[in-house]
């Protein structure tokens, strides 16, 4: 639920990157981050194992800066995406604007996506909202390796519900800025 | 810090004249939050008193989501956004914790360190109001005060979410369209300027 605060002029989003582990979720917010001028940016907050496994949440804090006598201020998470985290990807899913679907491209990993993407829509509607009207973009992460499914098989598979889909290597920065501006604009546009 | 986390010793609370159930309530159709200068006069007041009564350091109230409605007090203020989301994230995870053992909710979380500490409480199913103290408050009266001070800006945030129902939505196409090109401006890598 997006927060307006008519008082100090400022619209809050919350933006959640979601997908199963290793898919390049924490990639993306350390690209972003990387790039992103000071000015319009707060620290990346990690929560991490020893072993730089998301173990809670990555945290980025992203300001549009004035616009239009407001301040737009989006702010970041991912989820921790091993399978035995579920409960905490409910706890940081809790009031998300949006939703960053990150699908791992390679071959072996499409069972894992598949299941990522039912659980996301079951705790999407867990909150009562409707998974077909949520702000949703996909990104198709790590289509550089040589066994990454095709698009149009990964569309068949994953995308089955035509939402903005983005094809990308997040370790190099392609498509993480798009699939960035389209999930903020979905945002910014719902409310 | 060591958190720790009760739902003990709350009585069963009333809330003035509003129905217990309409207190603090989660409303997932509802898709914004309107914040008037009404609701942040009265939180602050209420914050305010909290913060002065109990001698601590700072407060917030902030939704479950992690973000800051109003925030008072001297120390911490340019940490509040990580603060934020810290705090609503540790409770949240209570919430399960609090699940697995078959309770509603743990209503409070305590995360205590060699100099300061921090209370939180639960205000209705959406909103926590959080305290930062030091050696020299007391932890009984921080979580007196607190429980008490909840009751207030629950019925204030019970208000809001009323009044935001029944707005219309902020379609502001102007601020839409310029917020979009902005977004546009900023959001972009180097490789693609």
């Amino acid at each position: 639920m997006a927060l307006i605060n008519v008082a100090a002029r400022e619209i809050h989003g919350k933006i959640v990157y979601y997908g199963p582990g290793l898919c390049g979720k924490t990639t993306n917010l350390q690209y972003i981050h990387s790039k992103i001028p000071a000015g319009a940016k707060g620290d990346l907050l990690s929560i991490a194992t020893e072993t730089e496994r998301t173990l809670f949440f990555d945290f980025l804090p992203l300001d549009l800066g004035k616009v239009h006598g407001f301040t737009i201020r989006f702010h970041l998470y991912t989820v921790p995406g091993q399978v035995l985290y579920e409960r905490t990807r409910i706890a940081v899913l809790n009031g998300a604007d949006g939703v960053v679907f990150v699908a791992d491209a390679q071959r072996e990993r499409l069972p894992d996506n598949l299941q990522s993407l039912r659980e996301l829509a079951q705790n999407i509607t867990a909150q009562g909202k409707r998974f077909l009207d949520f702000p949703l973009v996909m990104q198709y992460n790590k289509m550089d390796l040589p066994n990454a499914l095709p698009v149009p098989v990964l569309d068949r598979y994953l995308n089955t519900i035509r939402v903005p889909r983005f094809e990308a290597t997040a370790v190099t920065g392609h498509g993480v800025f798009e699939t960035l501006r389209a999930i903020c604009k979905l945002v910014t546009n719902k409310l | 810090m060591a958190p720790s986390m009760s739902n003990a010793g709350h009585p069963p609370r009333t809330h003035g004249g509003l129905a217990p159930a309409a207190i603090g309530s989660f409303d997932p159709h509802l898709s914004q939050l309107i914040i008037d200068e009404e609701t942040v006069e009265a939180i602050l007041a209420v914050l305010r008193q909290l913060i002065r009564d109990s001698q601590a350091i700072s407060g917030m109230v902030l939704d479950r989501a992690g973000q800051i409605i109003v925030w008072t007090g001297q120390g911490y203020a340019e940490q509040r956004t990580q603060l934020g989301a810290l705090i609503a994230g540790t409770y949240a995870s209570t919430r399960e914790v609090a699940r697995i053992l078959q309770e509603n909710s743990f209503r409070t979380l305590l995360q205590e360190g060699a100099k300061e500490k921090i209370f939180t409480e639960a205000v209705g199913d959406q909103w926590l109001v959080s305290v930062i103290f030091g050696r020299h408050t007391h932890l009984g009266l921080v979580k007196v005060l607190c429980s008490r001070a909840t009751l207030d800006l629950a019925q204030i945030l019970a208000r809001t979410v009323e009044r935001s129902k029944n707005r219309p939505r902020m379609k502001d196409t102007g601020l839409m369209r310029v917020a979009n090109d902005t977004i546009d401006l900023l959001f972009r890598d180097d490789t693609e300027k």
